[in-house]
């Protein structure tokens, strides 16, 4: 994807650190922000629908803490042939289960995320994919221990 | 009486940017607004959910750059480097993970940065972090997928952006 500078007024920036951090649990939570930030609720509403239109705000929702409703994630890595890049696009995209994934600079140039209902069906899709795509090794990585977890920008 | 689950599923499809967008969810789910809320502090509360806020796409705000490190550190030095990193602003997610190779002692460190010269300082300061044996450089070449919202998925698609 091509990066694009859409421009920002230093309003949008302030409401954008502010509603990636929290959006305030109030009947009018647009009408709140408005008032920690000096405007007004038709303005910030306007603000966000242009965020969003320009797919800088992708969502307004909970972030979930997977883990905590037993679900099970994880990183997986794996060695891609060049010339299987388009089957691994195709299989990636076909399981909702399958979040991210990045062609990286690393022997191990395939990586994406997988989040499923449990372990079990966790690893089954990860085995469909390495069918699928015909990777020859495939490393699931669970994540251990936390030290940073939030992605928080001073935009 | 709607179950968590249903709930977070619901609430997981992003609420409309509306002057009362909590309203619109409660009559989804036949419940009052104030239980909607209500429910959703409690979530938090109970750190089912982390927060209740945004998603932001950073590509488009410019942050093109990213990275991924893969840190090999001592073993018992590993809270310390895990620590450290996480203090860089430029970092987005610090965790430990295996290496595909299976050493289990590695510090994973994702960096996003709106220059090439924000993201080749991180690596440098990481680089400075006592007790990393070797740091595995890992650009982007491409993306081949991110998630769109929609279906199961969508409940946890931001956690390891």
């Amino acid at each position: 994807m091509t990066p694009i500078e859409p421009a920002l007024d230093e309003l949008d920036r302030e409401l954008l650190n502010r509603v990636q951090t929290r959006v305030p649990l109030t009947a009018r939570p647009f009408a709140a922000l408005a008032e920690e930030l000096g405007s007004t609720e038709d303005d910030i509403l306007l603000r966000m629908q242009r965020l969003e239109d320009l797919g800088i705000v992708r969502r307004l929702g909970p972030i979930v803490n997977y883990a905590a409703w037993g679900m099970s994630g994880a990183l997986v890595a794996a060695k891609l042939a060049p010339e299987r890049v388009e089957s691994a696009r195709a299989a990636v995209g076909e399981f909702p289960e399958i979040t991210h994934a990045y062609l990286r600079d690393h022997a191990w140039n395939l990586w994406f995320t997988v989040i499923a209902e449990d372990e079990g069906k966790r690893d089954a899709i990860v085995a469909r994919v390495a069918e699928r795509v015909g990777l020859s090794e495939v490393r699931i990585l669970p994540k251990g221990k936390s030290f940073k977890l939030g992605v928080r920008f001073e935009l | 009486m709607t179950s968590d689950r249903e709930f977070i599923d619901a609430a997981a499809k992003g609420l409309p940017l509306a002057a009362e967008p909590f309203a619109d969810l409660a009559r989804q789910l036949g419940m009052t607004e104030a239980e909607v809320i209500a429910r959703i502090e409690r979530l938090i509360a109970e750190k089912k959910v982390r927060r209740f806020a945004a998603s932001v796409r950073h590509q488009p705000m410019g942050y093109a750059f990213n990275v991924m490190l893969i840190a090999r550190v001592v073993p018992e030095r590993l809270d310390q480097v895990g620590q450290a990193a996480a203090r860089i602003e430029a970092v987005s997610h610090c965790y430990q993970r295996p290496h595909p190779d299976g050493d289990p002692h590695c510090v994973y460190i994702m960096v996003h940065g709106r220059e090439e010269e924000t993201v080749t300082r991180v690596v440098e300061a990481v680089r400075a972090i006592p007790g990393i044996r070797a740091l595995e450089v890992c650009r982007s070449l491409g993306e081949l997928k991110k998630t769109s919202v929609s279906g199961v998925s969508s409940r946890f698609h931001d956690e390891d952006d």
